[in-house]
Protein backbone atom coordinates (compact mmCIF):
# COMPACT_ATOMS: atom_id res chain seq x y z
CA UNK A 1 0.00 0.00 0.00
CA UNK A 2 2.72 2.04 0.80
CA UNK A 3 4.62 1.88 -2.15
CA UNK A 4 1.43 2.48 -4.32
CA UNK A 5 1.75 5.95 -2.38
CA UNK A 6 5.05 6.57 -3.17
CA UNK A 7 5.30 5.66 -6.55
CA UNK A 8 1.78 7.97 -7.41
CA UNK A 9 3.18 10.94 -5.38
CA UNK A 10 5.57 12.62 -7.78
CA UNK A 11 3.00 12.55 -10.36
CA UNK A 12 0.29 13.61 -8.32
CA UNK A 13 1.94 16.80 -6.73
CA UNK A 14 3.46 17.88 -9.98
CA UNK A 15 -0.42 18.00 -11.61
CA UNK A 16 -1.79 19.55 -8.22
CA UNK A 17 1.80 22.39 -7.98
CA UNK A 18 1.34 22.07 -12.14
CA UNK A 19 5.44 21.32 -11.69
CA UNK A 20 7.36 19.78 -14.75
CA UNK A 21 8.28 16.24 -13.82
CA UNK A 22 11.76 15.67 -15.31
CA UNK A 23 10.92 12.63 -17.39
CA UNK A 24 14.40 11.01 -16.91
CA UNK A 25 14.91 11.40 -13.45
CA UNK A 26 11.26 10.05 -12.98
CA UNK A 27 11.85 7.70 -15.27
CA UNK A 28 14.72 5.83 -12.94
CA UNK A 29 12.40 6.63 -9.99
CA UNK A 30 9.73 4.50 -10.85
CA UNK A 31 12.62 1.43 -12.10
CA UNK A 32 13.56 2.27 -8.65
CA UNK A 33 10.74 1.94 -6.70
CA UNK A 34 9.08 -1.46 -9.43
CA UNK A 35 12.77 -3.03 -8.61
CA UNK A 36 13.07 -2.13 -4.51
CA UNK A 37 8.79 -2.70 -3.75
CA UNK A 38 7.15 -4.31 -5.86
CA UNK A 39 9.52 -6.94 -7.34
CA UNK A 40 11.95 -6.65 -4.33
CA UNK A 41 9.35 -6.85 -1.26
CA UNK A 42 6.52 -8.43 -2.67
CA UNK A 43 7.80 -11.17 -5.06
CA UNK A 44 11.20 -11.98 -2.51
CA UNK A 45 13.81 -10.81 -5.46
CA UNK A 46 16.10 -10.08 -2.62
CA UNK A 47 17.06 -13.13 -2.62
CA UNK A 48 18.12 -12.76 -6.09
CA UNK A 49 22.40 -12.79 -6.13
CA UNK A 50 23.46 -8.63 -6.76
CA UNK A 51 19.89 -7.51 -7.04
CA UNK A 52 20.27 -4.75 -4.15
CA UNK A 53 23.36 -4.02 -5.74
CA UNK A 54 21.15 -3.78 -9.27
CA UNK A 55 18.96 -1.04 -7.53
CA UNK A 56 22.17 0.84 -5.61
CA UNK A 57 23.45 1.21 -8.93
CA UNK A 58 20.11 2.72 -10.26
CA UNK A 59 19.67 4.89 -6.92
CA UNK A 60 22.86 6.25 -7.79
CA UNK A 61 22.08 7.15 -11.41
CA UNK A 62 19.17 8.61 -9.73
CA UNK A 63 20.73 10.39 -6.96
CA UNK A 64 23.19 12.52 -9.50
CA UNK A 65 20.26 12.99 -11.80
CA UNK A 66 19.04 15.12 -8.41
CA UNK A 67 22.16 16.55 -8.29
CA UNK A 68 21.68 18.42 -11.16
CA UNK A 69 17.84 19.30 -10.45
CA UNK A 70 19.02 20.92 -7.47
CA UNK A 71 21.82 21.95 -9.12
CA UNK A 72 19.93 24.26 -11.28
CA UNK A 73 17.09 24.84 -8.31
CA UNK A 74 20.37 27.13 -6.17
CA UNK A 75 22.56 28.22 -8.93
CA UNK A 76 21.02 31.25 -11.07
CA UNK A 77 19.89 30.79 -14.35
CA UNK A 78 22.83 33.06 -15.96
CA UNK A 79 25.61 31.10 -13.53
CA UNK A 80 25.01 27.58 -14.70
CA UNK A 81 26.67 28.30 -18.59
CA UNK A 82 30.01 29.68 -17.31
CA UNK A 83 30.58 26.02 -15.11
CA UNK A 84 32.32 23.46 -16.99
CA UNK A 85 30.74 20.48 -17.50
CA UNK A 86 33.50 18.14 -15.62
CA UNK A 87 32.51 20.40 -12.27
CA UNK A 88 29.25 19.75 -12.64
CA UNK A 89 29.32 15.56 -13.58
CA UNK A 90 32.04 15.75 -10.80
CA UNK A 91 29.17 17.28 -8.03
CA UNK A 92 26.92 14.71 -9.10
CA UNK A 93 29.02 11.68 -8.52
CA UNK A 94 30.05 13.29 -5.31
CA UNK A 95 26.41 13.87 -4.51
CA UNK A 96 25.16 10.54 -5.16
CA UNK A 97 27.86 8.86 -3.42
CA UNK A 98 27.07 11.60 -0.33
CA UNK A 99 23.54 10.11 -0.12
CA UNK A 100 24.84 6.35 -0.65
CA UNK A 101 27.00 7.19 2.83
CA UNK A 102 23.79 8.39 4.49
CA UNK A 103 21.77 5.93 3.49
CA UNK A 104 24.51 3.56 5.11
CA UNK A 105 24.23 5.35 8.22
CA UNK A 106 20.62 5.01 8.54
CA UNK A 107 21.58 1.10 7.92
CA UNK A 108 24.32 1.37 10.71
CA UNK A 109 21.83 2.94 12.90
CA UNK A 110 19.16 0.30 12.69
CA UNK A 111 21.61 -2.22 13.32
CA UNK A 112 21.96 -1.01 16.57
CA UNK A 113 18.69 -2.00 17.53
CA UNK A 114 19.42 -5.09 16.61
CA UNK A 115 18.85 -5.31 12.61
CA UNK A 116 20.76 -6.77 10.10
CA UNK A 117 20.65 -4.52 7.01
CA UNK A 118 24.22 -4.07 6.55
CA UNK A 119 24.82 -8.03 6.63
CA UNK A 120 27.25 -8.15 9.58
CA UNK A 121 26.01 -11.00 10.45
CA UNK A 122 25.04 -14.68 8.93
CA UNK A 123 22.87 -17.72 10.33
CA UNK A 124 23.24 -15.56 13.63
CA UNK A 125 27.07 -15.52 14.02
CA UNK A 126 29.19 -12.03 13.43
CA UNK A 127 30.89 -12.12 10.36
CA UNK A 128 34.76 -10.67 11.16
CA UNK A 129 36.66 -8.41 9.08
CA UNK A 130 36.17 -8.04 5.64
CA UNK A 131 33.70 -10.30 5.82
CA UNK A 132 31.41 -8.45 7.82
CA UNK A 133 31.75 -5.05 5.24
CA UNK A 134 31.17 -6.85 2.35
CA UNK A 135 27.29 -5.64 2.03
CA UNK A 136 28.26 -1.52 2.83
CA UNK A 137 31.37 -1.82 0.82
CA UNK A 138 28.98 -3.42 -2.16
CA UNK A 139 26.16 -0.77 -1.93
CA UNK A 140 28.58 2.36 -1.88
CA UNK A 141 30.42 0.97 -4.90
CA UNK A 142 27.23 0.23 -6.44
CA UNK A 143 25.92 3.93 -5.85
CA UNK A 144 29.44 5.57 -7.39
CA UNK A 145 29.34 3.28 -10.28
CA UNK A 146 26.05 4.40 -11.06
CA UNK A 147 26.06 7.84 -10.46
CA UNK A 148 29.46 7.57 -12.37
CA UNK A 149 27.57 6.32 -15.29
CA UNK A 150 25.54 8.93 -15.12
CA UNK A 151 28.41 11.76 -14.65
CA UNK A 152 30.24 10.65 -17.82
CA UNK A 153 27.14 10.71 -19.63
CA UNK A 154 26.09 14.04 -18.43
CA UNK A 155 29.59 15.37 -18.80
CA UNK A 156 29.19 14.19 -23.16
CA UNK A 157 25.72 15.73 -23.14
CA UNK A 158 26.66 19.25 -21.50
CA UNK A 159 29.77 19.49 -23.37
CA UNK A 160 27.51 19.15 -26.33
CA UNK A 161 25.14 21.70 -25.24
CA UNK A 162 24.74 23.09 -21.93
CA UNK A 163 21.24 23.77 -21.63
CA UNK A 164 20.92 19.68 -21.62
CA UNK A 165 20.96 20.08 -17.83
CA UNK A 166 17.88 21.81 -18.44
CA UNK A 167 16.35 18.72 -18.89
CA UNK A 168 16.47 18.07 -15.40
CA UNK A 169 14.85 21.55 -13.68
CA UNK A 170 11.56 21.58 -11.85
CA UNK A 171 9.41 24.37 -13.31
CA UNK A 172 6.25 25.55 -13.40
CA UNK A 173 4.06 24.33 -16.44
CA UNK A 174 2.70 27.44 -18.26
CA UNK B 1 13.61 26.85 -20.38
CA UNK B 2 12.83 23.59 -21.77
CA UNK B 3 9.68 22.65 -23.61
CA UNK B 4 7.15 21.53 -21.37
CA UNK B 5 7.20 17.65 -21.85
CA UNK B 6 8.20 16.05 -24.75
CA UNK B 7 4.72 13.84 -25.53
CA UNK B 8 6.58 10.57 -26.27
CA UNK B 9 8.53 10.13 -23.26
CA UNK B 10 6.05 11.33 -21.10
CA UNK B 11 3.58 9.02 -22.38
CA UNK B 12 5.94 6.31 -22.21
CA UNK B 13 6.14 7.16 -18.33
CA UNK B 14 2.70 7.23 -17.74
CA UNK B 15 2.08 3.48 -19.26
CA UNK B 16 4.93 2.56 -17.47
CA UNK B 17 3.25 4.21 -14.19
CA UNK B 18 -0.10 2.53 -14.80
CA UNK B 19 1.83 -0.75 -15.21
CA UNK B 20 3.43 -0.52 -11.72
CA UNK B 21 0.13 0.71 -10.27
CA UNK B 22 -1.74 -1.76 -11.83
CA UNK B 23 0.33 -4.76 -10.99
CA UNK B 24 0.87 -3.70 -6.90
CA UNK B 25 -3.33 -3.79 -6.79
CA UNK B 26 -3.46 -6.76 -8.32
CA UNK B 27 -1.07 -8.72 -5.86
CA UNK B 28 -2.49 -6.74 -3.07
CA UNK B 29 -6.09 -8.03 -4.26
CA UNK B 30 -4.34 -11.02 -4.56
CA UNK B 31 -2.66 -11.42 -1.20
CA UNK B 32 -5.86 -10.39 0.49
CA UNK B 33 -7.91 -13.41 -1.78
CA UNK B 34 -5.21 -15.65 -0.07
CA UNK B 35 -4.96 -14.75 3.39
CA UNK B 36 -1.87 -13.23 2.92
CA UNK B 37 -0.23 -15.97 1.60
CA UNK B 38 2.35 -14.37 -0.59
CA UNK B 39 4.60 -11.94 1.59
CA UNK B 40 3.13 -12.33 4.93
CA UNK B 41 2.94 -16.29 5.36
CA UNK B 42 6.85 -16.11 6.14
CA UNK B 43 6.58 -14.03 9.38
CA UNK B 44 3.53 -16.28 10.53
CA UNK B 45 5.24 -19.21 9.90
CA UNK B 46 7.95 -17.76 12.65
CA UNK B 47 10.55 -17.21 9.32
CA UNK B 48 10.90 -13.31 9.29
CA UNK B 49 12.78 -13.01 12.07
CA UNK B 50 13.51 -9.16 13.54
CA UNK B 51 16.91 -8.50 12.51
CA UNK B 52 16.47 -9.57 9.24
CA UNK B 53 16.16 -6.15 7.94
CA UNK B 54 12.89 -4.07 6.97
CA UNK B 55 13.75 -3.71 3.22
CA UNK B 56 12.09 -6.96 2.38
CA UNK B 57 15.06 -8.71 2.30
CA UNK B 58 14.02 -13.06 2.45
CA UNK B 59 14.67 -14.08 6.36
CA UNK B 60 17.70 -15.85 7.85
CA UNK B 61 15.99 -19.28 7.70
CA UNK B 62 18.62 -20.74 10.05
CA UNK B 63 18.60 -17.37 12.37
CA UNK B 64 14.74 -18.14 13.05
Amino acid sequence: MAGLLIVMLPKFLAIKLKVYLPPLLYGLFLMFIYGAIYLGTIYHFYSIPYWDKGLHLISGALLAGFALSAFGGLIPDEGIKHVPPFFISMYATAFAVFCGVLWEFYEFTCDSFGMNLQRYMRNGHLLLGRAALMDTMGDLFADFFGALIFAVIAYFKLRKDSRWIEKFFFHRNL
Amino acid sequence: MMKNGSSTSEKALNVFLWFIVISMLVSLILNYQNGFDGCDSQSSRGRLVFGSGNRGRPADRHAA
